[in-house]
């Protein structure tokens, strides 16, 4: 056997061997295993590092005077979820919003609603615990165009049931805001807060269930393709 | 093909990268005289392993050069993609190409290579594997359901077992050495054919 085989034997071996005795492989393949298993469990979503960027990122909430104007201007960009119980969402609801119980946002049907490109969609409850805790669910399962109603139902009605008056000093937006959000209290069939209400507490009891009919037209949402893996296969 | 030294060069250069590694490839492959059908199959029948030498090689060099690449980090390994492990699939489509190599005296690649010289019977081959993809894609949904079974997902011979890549290059090194050898002693006792 020649000389120059055996060298070229050796080449290989010692290399291979090098790079098993080399330090500190922070750099490297093992590092980024854990990466690399994520992606090939066909994870789609955010890592980690950007998902707690977007979580204390504010954008992620939409505030309630945004949300009056979608509801006003029928936005069809926006879908409301209402993710309370069927109970509860049967009472009284957001115009137009969809009923999804938060203990079913991961059957299928339902992830193919939140996973459409078509929509921004406003997650919202009572508060808003419920609605974060789905965000951050949804978005470790890759889904994006996701808003958390800011205060939830309790401070979207106290806003506009109760909007708080502007002081006298206060700039002119203060009393354009004021007088905005009087309409939108009055559009969702809201006493206004500026009248004596005759009758007091009940009539208002009263007022609220009849938009609790009127607003019980919902939006049905669209048919949703769920989108098809892409397959990407390479040969020699 | 993943990025090559992320940060220096950008990802137009990629495809320029790979024309010129191709191109590079075909060279070697011809100048090592892979465009010969009776050098290709002399794999089968003992009396030449150039090709299994050679692909075997290419194979560790390739893996070692990666790995090295990796450590100094100028390649990004979970950038690169590799096929699912559909382990059925791979062996029976493995037995139908084998058989396509004995029996036509090329692989896809060679094919190429013996039209780079001219030759009228990698014309023919190339013919062949097109017309095997048409009818393959065809057919495909006959046999759509096995060609998407037992799938592993993406994931390396190391992943699966967990054990150090490292470790699994030295291990293979070791082996390509040791097959190299076997062969060049099987090749001394087949009676050697003039071609």
């Amino acid at each position: 056997m020649k000389k120059r085989y055996i060298f070229l034997a050796l080449v290989p071996i010692v290399l291979s061997l090098i790079l098993a005795f080399l330090p500190d492989k922070s750099n490297s393949i093992d590092a980024k295993r854990i990466q690399k298993s994520l992606k090939s469990a066909k994870y789609t979503g955010v890592t980690p590092n950007n998902l707690l960027l977007e979580s204390v990122n504010s954008n992620r909430f939409i505030q309630p005077d945004e949300l009056a104007k979608v509801i006003i201007g029928q936005d069809p960009s926006y879908l409301l979820v209402d993710l309370r119980d069927a109970v509860q969402y049967a009472k009284f609801t957001l115009p137009g919003a969809i009923n999804i119980p938060y203990e079913k946002i991961l059957t299928e049907e339902n992830q193919a609603v939140f996973d459409s490109e078509a929509y921004n969609v406003v997650l919202f409850s009572n508060g808003t615990i419920v609605p974060d805790q789905v965000w951050m669910i949804l978005r470790r399962a890759g889904i994006k165009n996701l808003k958390v109603l800011n205060g939830g139902l309790n401070q979207f009605y106290q806003l506009y049931l109760n909007p708080p008056k502007p002081l006298e000093t206060d700039p002119k937006e203060a009393f354009e805001n004021y007088s905005f959000r009087k309409a939108v209290g009055a559009h969702l069939g809201l006493p206004n807060p500026d009248e004596f209400i005759p009758g007091g507490a009940a009539a208002v009891q009263n007022t609220s269930t009849i938009t609790g009919a009127n607003t019980a037209i919902k939006a049905t949402p669209k048919v949703v393709v769920p989108k098809k893996k892409a397959g990407k296969d390479e040969g020699c | 093909m993943g990025p090559l030294i992320p940060g220096i060069l950008s990802d137009q250069w990629n495809n320029i990268i790979a024309i010129l590694m191709g191109t590079a490839f075909g060279y070697v492959s011809e100048s090592s005289g892979f465009s010969s059908s009776r050098k290709l199959v002399g794999v089968f029948y003992g009396y030449d392993f150039a090709v299994l030498r050679m692909f075997v090689t290419a194979a560790i060099t390739a893996s070692i050069g990666l790995l090295f690449m990796d450590y100094f980090g100028w390649i990004d390994m979970a950038a690169l993609d590799g096929l699912p492990a559909r382990v059925w699939p791979i062996i029976v489509g493995g037995l139908f190409m084998g058989l396509g190599f004995v029996t036509g005296g090329f692989c896809p690649g060679t094919c190429v290579t013996a039209i780079g010289i001219g030759k009228l019977d990698g014309y023919v081959f190339f013919g062949g594997i097109i017309l095997g993809v048409f009818v393959f894609s065809e057919m495909f949904p006959l046999f759509e359901n096995f060609y998407n079974s037992s799938n592993l997902g993406d994931v390396t011979v190391p992943e699966y077992f967990n054990i150090s890549p490292y470790w699994f290059m030295v291990g293979i090194s070791i082996i390509a050495i040791i097959a190299f050898y076997v062969t060049m002693l099987i090749r001394k006792r087949v009676k050697s054919v003039e071609y």
